[in-house]
């Protein structure tokens, strides 16, 4: 999909693995598209890969709109 | 459904249903509401960093509906490249992560390593070694000759490559088995292709906001994708696997070098138009299709603030429930079997909506019916 969430890198594994928190969930992926991503990088993360890397400021303007998203759907569910 | 699933949207797909029922779901118009109020200045990255898989297209479409609405002249040039580079790493995406995975299990592996030795996504790759790279690991044979094949005969040359060695074209050969159904084709969407019909899609952009989640245009629904291109000439595809194809073959003209209206970096086309002063439209051919933005700023000055903005992505127009995809849904028998299910899955990865869909339990449904 278009709108993906930026996922924190919390840990690298042997085989091109790592673990990112998506969200709040931890998930192992694939980073063999992105071999230089290291703990505490933001990528975006693609059916089991990551694949792509984003600069902090990037993901965090990405973040805090999924925040205002999350707060304008909250808003609209409780008018209803 | 999850939180991310609620912001994101989700399909709804139930093959052998009448229409709507066929295709449904919608997913929240998130650039309107998070736009308003914006400068116009912020609002490129804004989007760019919302639809952060296709950004580019959305930072180069925003920023020349801005542009236009500011009097700014366009520069397609300019966004030729970056257009380019992004729509190769999108088609590489369907091609060797989510084909192999969604259509051929069996395929995944040589996928797997192919993408590995991938150089489209490493910084710095020149065109040439990414040109040779997909001549080994996608295409088998010399690009140019590939698609030199294609344009004399495209029916005779896609049956002699499927036939031939590969991990692609064994993917595609078993594809085509399942997913040659015609498929009734809704209108071909070019109408970014004279001023007349992108003043239309203004008008309705701007008069009415419900538009951008279930466009037609004068009428009638219409699809987009790597077969509508302007500089496209062809026939319209007749199945999902011929759309398949287009994608392959569009890949193929993106890593050739530039010539005119066929291949490199002039094949995808974008456009836009000034309205009114604080007022503008802007095209790009991305990956999926056609990607419409319009824009009412407060003002013509650099300092503005969006009052309004529209994006109309191309999963709105071919996921739209009286759409393409949605009757081909229909004609498909309501019998859950696996054939049907492998249908399924060629027809979406054809049209490639840009969320996430599913197929809600047949005996949970009719229990709760």
């Amino acid at each position: 999909m278009c709108l993906a969430i930026p996922a924190r890198l919390v840990e690298l594994r042997d085989a091109c693995q790592a673990v990112v928190n998506l969200g709040g969930i931890r998930k192992q992926v694939s980073i063999e598209l992105v071999p230089d991503a290291c703990v505490g990088d933001y990528v975006i993360v693609h059916v089991g890969h990551a694949i792509g890397m984003i600069d902090p400021e990037e993901a965090e303007r990405t973040l805090a709109l999924f925040g205002e998203m999350s707060a304008a759907a909250a808003a609209a569910g409780a008018a209803q | 459904m999850t939180p991310i699933d609620q912001l994101t949207g989700v399909l709804q797909v139930r093959p052998g249903r009448q229409r709507p029922a066929a295709l449904s779901g919608m997913r929240p118009d998130w650039a309107a509401t998070l736009a308003r109020g914006r400068a116009a200045s912020a609002l490129p990255d804004t989007l760019a960093a919302l639809f952060s898989l296709c950004g580019q297209a959305h930072r180069l479409c925003a920023g020349a509906a801005v542009g236009a609405a500011l009097g700014r002249e366009y520069a397609s040039a300019a966004a030729a490249r970056p257009l380019r580079a992004e729509t190769v790493r999108e088609h590489l995406r369907r091609v060797l992560l989510d084909w192999p995975g969604q259509l051929a299990p069996a395929a995944s592996h040589d996928a797997q390593q192919a993408l590995a030795g991938c150089p489209a996504f490493r910084a710095g790759t020149d065109d040439a070694t990414l040109a040779r790279w997909a001549e080994r690991h996608l295409v088998g044979q010399p690009l140019a000759q590939w698609l030199d094949e294609r344009e004399r005969d495209a029916g005779a040359a896609w049956a002699r490559w499927c036939a031939g060695d590969g991990w692609l074209p064994r993917l595609m050969r078993d594809v085509c088995r399942h997913a040659g159904t015609p498929v009734t084709a809704g209108v071909a969407l070019r109408i970014h292709a004279d001023e007349d019909g992108v003043r239309r899609l203004a008008d309705a952009l701007r008069d009415d906001a419900t538009f951008t989640r279930r466009p037609r245009v004068l009428g009638a629904c219409a699809e987009t994708g790597s077969w509508t291109r302007l500089n496209d000439s062809g026939p319209m595809p007749r199945s999902a696997s011929e759309r398949l194809a287009a994608r392959v073959a569009e890949l193929v003209r993106l890593l050739l070098p530039d010539a005119p209206a066929r291949a490199g970096t002039q094949w995808l086309r974008s456009g836009a138009l000034p309205l009114a002063p604080g007022e503008g439209i802007a095209w790009v051919e991305m990956a999926r299709g056609l990607l419409v933005h319009h824009v009412v700023l407060d003002g013509g000055q650099g300092d503005a603030r969006v009052e309004h903005c529209r994006v109309l992505a191309p999963t709105e127009w071919n996921f739209h429930p009286d759409g393409a995809v949605a009757q081909a849904l229909e004609a498909l028998p309501d019998d859950g079997s696996p054939d049907t299910l492998r249908r399924v899955s060629a027809l979406m990865a054809a049209y490639d909506p840009c969320v996430r869909y599913e197929l809600p339990d047949r005996h949970e449904e009719s229990t709760h019916a």
